[in-house]
């Protein structure tokens, strides 16, 4: 019972605290929400763009062909070799006969031409469908070395390009989502090292009166937590906003990404992932600058 | 109850105390006198365990003050301290204050509510509780700080010149308080330099200059 009024003691002090910092709790609040909702903002794109690698992977396919005298025998082992693999999901063989009587479906117009040539023109046709963009170099590397393969074909350009856009945008996101959390980081250590020097004069007259420890520090853990829970409510508020009408937004401008559910996939994870951190942050720093500013006090 | 064996205290190869000792009773009043550097304020720090002292011992109800390192603030209950400047909380009331010590140990609001206004009419502050400290006159702030020092029943009450920033008829009125105090059980051990003090009251007196101990003078007996 001696704790339970101790701790609503702390909660009490934590919440005169907060109010009586003003300026400094509204900054350290609007810190956190910026720094909330641009990692919030960044994992989204993050997983935007994962969508966007899904919808490109679904439309790309190497495409080869065999030189025309390659026998079914050796056909067949190339396609075992094939599906054998790594990064391989599947492979589709064209023999010259089916790829011309696709062809005369396509072209009834040049049916007659094509039934008038002495030897079939089409050479045995492979379409592999790798599982992931990443998987491509090291396919028509091994594809390239086949020797009975006398051209192989896909977007190298598109494949090239998405690989870059996605690594540089995780990079950059890695590198803004570490200043924000730095930023963060900094604001509530300098509000709590504010706080600190402001309340010297009570934290020395507590000590003197016969406070243990962590009354005088708790009140400090439980203010961090309260101003990350304040910050990561409205963040994830505006979060939930920003991610509906982006979602909208992006299915107008690339409609061939399925991200239709995307933002209520993020939506309850992703918030309380957020706001845990948060807190874990803010007790972490809590923490460190209690430890460095209050060691004197009981040592 | 309390107890100093050969105590000396060095500041920086100074020796601000020197092999000072002396005991004390439960219930007994003690006035520390000596003119301004004398030592008055080592022996209370020492008693409060914000300093320790460089050579000697001191004992607390049979034990060794070191038996409270790393535990201070549980000796700090027991024995508590008045300072000259008052350290009040300048944002809390006065009932805030005075209720403050009982609050850190978790008791019912309901009991820290009886204690308090029990506390506040002992020392003639009942009239001020919701008032905030810089509302109020020097003796009036003593007042405050007597009360938070004796709400929570010490053993020890030690005043560190209590008077000093007080007028004549304040000053006698605070040390009459502490008589009072003292009368309830609790032992007093005050700081001074005032002689008019010292001679009005007939207690023991314990005399130190320079960090040494000149004398010590017991009450008259009548």
């Amino acid at each position: 019972m001696k704790n339970i009024h101790i701790f609503l003691r702390e909660i009490k002090e934590s919440l005169i605290n907060i109010i009586r910092s003003g300026f400094l709790t509204i900054i350290s609040i609007f810190v956190i929400i910026v720094s909330i909702y641009s990692i919030g903002m960044i994992y989204y794109f993050l997983n935007y763009s994962n969508e966007v690698k899904k919808g490109i992977e679904n439309k790309i396919e190497i495409s080869f062909y065999l030189s025309r005298d390659t026998n079914e025998v050796r056909i067949k082992e190339i396609e075992n070799e094939i599906v054998n693999m790594n990064g391989v999901e599947s492979v589709k063989y064209i023999s010259p006969e089916v790829a011309l009587e696709e062809l005369i479906k396509e072209y009834p117009e040049y049916e007659s031409i094509f039934k008038d040539l002495d030897k079939n023109p089409l050479p045995p046709t492979f379409f592999v469908k790798p599982d992931s963009v990443y998987s491509i170099n090291e396919i028509t590397s091994k594809i390239s070395k086949i020797t009975e393969v006398s051209d192989f074909f896909y977007s190298k350009d598109l494949v090239d390009k998405l690989l870059f856009s996605i690594r540089t945008f995780a990079f950059l996101s890695i590198i803004i989502v570490s200043i924000f959390i730095g930023i963060f980081v900094f604001f509530l250590g300098s509000n709590i090292t504010v706080s600190i020097y402001n309340r010297r004069d009570d934290i020395e007259i507590m000590k003197l009166v016969g406070t243990q420890p962590s009354f005088i520090k708790r009140p400090f853990y439980i203010e961090g937590i309260i101003l990350s829970l304040i910050g990561g409510t409205i963040s994830s508020f505006l979060l939930n906003k920003s991610f509906s009408e982006i979602t909208k937004l992006l299915n107008i401008i690339l409609p061939f990404v399925e991200n239709q559910n995307l933002s209520n996939q993020l939506n309850t994870s992703l918030y309380i992932y957020l706001n845990l951190s948060a807190i874990f942050i803010s007790l972490i720093v809590s923490y460190f600058v209690l430890r460095r500013y209050l060691k004197e006090i009981y040592p | 109850m309390l107890k100093f064996v050969g105590v000396s205290k060095l500041y920086d190869d100074k020796e601000a105390l020197s092999n000072i000792s002396f005991e004390l009773n439960k219930g007994d009043f003690l006035f520390i006198v000596g003119p301004s550097g004398a030592g008055k304020t080592t022996i209370l720090k020492l008693i409060h365990k914000e300093i320790e002292p460089t050579r000697g011992e001191i004992f607390f109800n049979n034990s060794s003050l070191t038996k409270y390192n790393g535990r201070v603030y549980l000796l700090r209950r027991k024995i508590s301290m008045i300072f000259q400047d008052y350290k009040l909380f300048k944002r809390k009331t006065v009932y805030e204050n005075v209720s403050f010590p009982l609050e850190i140990q978790g008791f019912s609001p309901q009991l820290i509510r009886s204690k308090v206004l029990y506390t506040l009419k002992m020392v003639g502050l009942e009239e001020q509780v919701n008032k905030f400290p810089h509302t109020l006159s020097g003796g009036e702030m003593q007042r405050v700080s007597i009360a938070r020092a004796i709400v929570n029943n010490p053993d020890i009450l030690i005043a560190d010149e209590p008077t000093g920033n007080l007028d004549w008829k304040t000053s006698f009125n605070i040390v009459d308080l502490f008589i009072k105090i003292n009368e309830n059980g609790t032992t007093v051990i005050m700081s001074t330099h005032n002689e008019e003090i010292i001679k009005k009251y007939n207690k023991r007196i314990l005399y130190i200059k320079d960090g040494k101990k000149l004398y010590e003078k017991y009450p008259h007996i009548s």
